[in-house]
């Protein structure tokens, strides 16, 4: 059994699949993840062929995901490149660059405009796409905490929560004087609880511990492709990110999340690198205590074959209660 | 399992997965904005909008292309 630390976004994610279980028995729960893939590989269909297939087989290096990622700089450059192209061959064929232009190259700069106009109606705007994408990838996600779900359910996970992703959850669990607070119903959250470990602490020490690695995290190392994490102040008035990253590493469980820009890309360098985790992973190196766990997305979580922390934590369990709690466990740990 | 109507289930299941991409968005959004200028109720309006327009697309896509059980 793989030990799985959830973040806040993961675990809103599986209300859904523990509803269903909730209503239609556990035995029902394949159809239902069978039906949920059914539809994401209809949606990838429709993806694909919007993205066209020049696109699809210039980044065939790419999974369909990683395409999915790149779409929108790819859109937005060849446009940029065929419009400059098409300006300046009709600067060209105008006479405008030479009077004296000859026939022939006038003929050439003409064809040039044929083609690249030929090709720039054929790319899909990114804005034309837009939804289709995020409604593939909000199924996409979905899916992925629902596997997690499932692979709890089948015995091949242990989940765990941290109380800082905890109190976000639990932020979320109820009305709030605002009317326009989104909410799951308290009750629905204590019952995808019960499959969940929770961590927390007590401990000063520690809590200076993981305010310290939180820290770092958030410290530039001005290392190439190694970039900090926000200085983000979340809504329980926290630097919520960085410590939920910086409790999971410590008690050497690794976190997944849907929520890559925050823990693991830079999306000021694009899509498809891994900067920030590159960041956590420097920082971790080099900190007394810090194992080698780390951040992944839930999707590569699910499908790709990842390795399990190298590393043991130096933490204790201080207190271990099942009694008045809607978890599975609560674990109050200690340096 | 003959009993489930699953069309009637699924969409149960889209308003809760929708309804997790949306508090994660607004998560998100608190995360960015230190407790001084949060503007909460402009961030909530906003995701309640994208809420109920992902919905009808994620529906639509779904009704057109998606396989139901």
């Amino acid at each position: 059994m793989r030990n799985v630390m959830v973040d806040s976004c993961v675990f809103f994610g599986m209300i859904e699949y523990n509803n269903f279980v909730r209503e239609y028995g556990v035995e029902n729960l394949q159809k239902y993840i069978d039906l949920r893939k059914s539809m994401l590989l209809e949606l990838s269909k429709t993806l694909k062929k919007s993205l066209g297939n020049d696109f699809i087989v210039q980044f065939s290096n790419l999974s369909f995901d990683e395409q999915v990622e790149k779409y929108k700089e790819y859109s937005t450059n060849s446009i940029n490149n065929c419009i400059k192209d098409i300006e300046k061959n009709k600067r060209i064929a105008s006479g405008e660059v030479s009077p004296y232009i000859t026939e022939e190259k006038k003929k050439k700069a003409l064809e040039e405009i044929e083609i690249t106009t030929k090709k720039l109606n054929s790319i899909t705007p990114y804005e034309s796409v837009e939804k289709l994408i995020n409604t593939y990838r909000i199924y996409r996600n979905s899916l992925s905490s629902g596997l997690l779900y499932q692979g709890a359910i089948n015995g091949d996970y242990k989940l765990f929560v941290n109380a800082y992703s905890y109190d976000e959850i639990l932020n979320h669990s109820h009305e709030s004087d605002n009317p326009d607070w989104l909410f799951f119903p308290r009750e629905q959250i204590d019952s995808l609880s019960t499959l969940f470990t929770k961590i927390y602490t007590t401990s000063p020490t520690l809590i200076e511990k993981i305010d310290k690695l939180a820290e770092s995290y958030r410290t530039e190392n001005n290392l190439p492709n190694d970039r900090a994490m926000d200085k983000d102040i979340n809504s329980v008035n926290e630097y919520g990110d960085s410590k939920i990253a910086a409790f999971s590493n410590l008690v050497g469980i690794d976190l997944v999340t849907h929520n890559a820009k925050d823990f693991i890309v830079d999306k000021s360098h694009g899509k498809n690198n891994c900067y920030i985790k590159n960041h956590l992973q420097n920082v971790n190196k080099s900190f007394e205590g810090a194992t080698d766990a780390t951040v992944y997305t839930a999707v590569d979580f699910v499908s790709k074959k990842i390795p399990e922390p190298t590393i043991a934590s130096k933490l204790k369990i201080g207190s271990q209660s099942k009694a008045n709690s809607s978890f599975y466990e609560e674990r109050n740990m200690e340096l | 399992m003959e009993n489930i109507d699953w069309e009637k289930v699924l969409d149960k299941g889209e308003k809760d997965m929708l309804l997790a991409d949306a508090i994660s968005k607004q998560i998100k959004e608190e995360r960015k904005n230190s407790p001084e200028n949060y503007d909460s109720k402009s961030v909530m309006e906003r995701v309640k909008k994208e809420l109920d327009k992902n919905h009808i697309d994620a529906i639509n896509v779904t009704d057109n292309g998606g396989k139901r059980g």
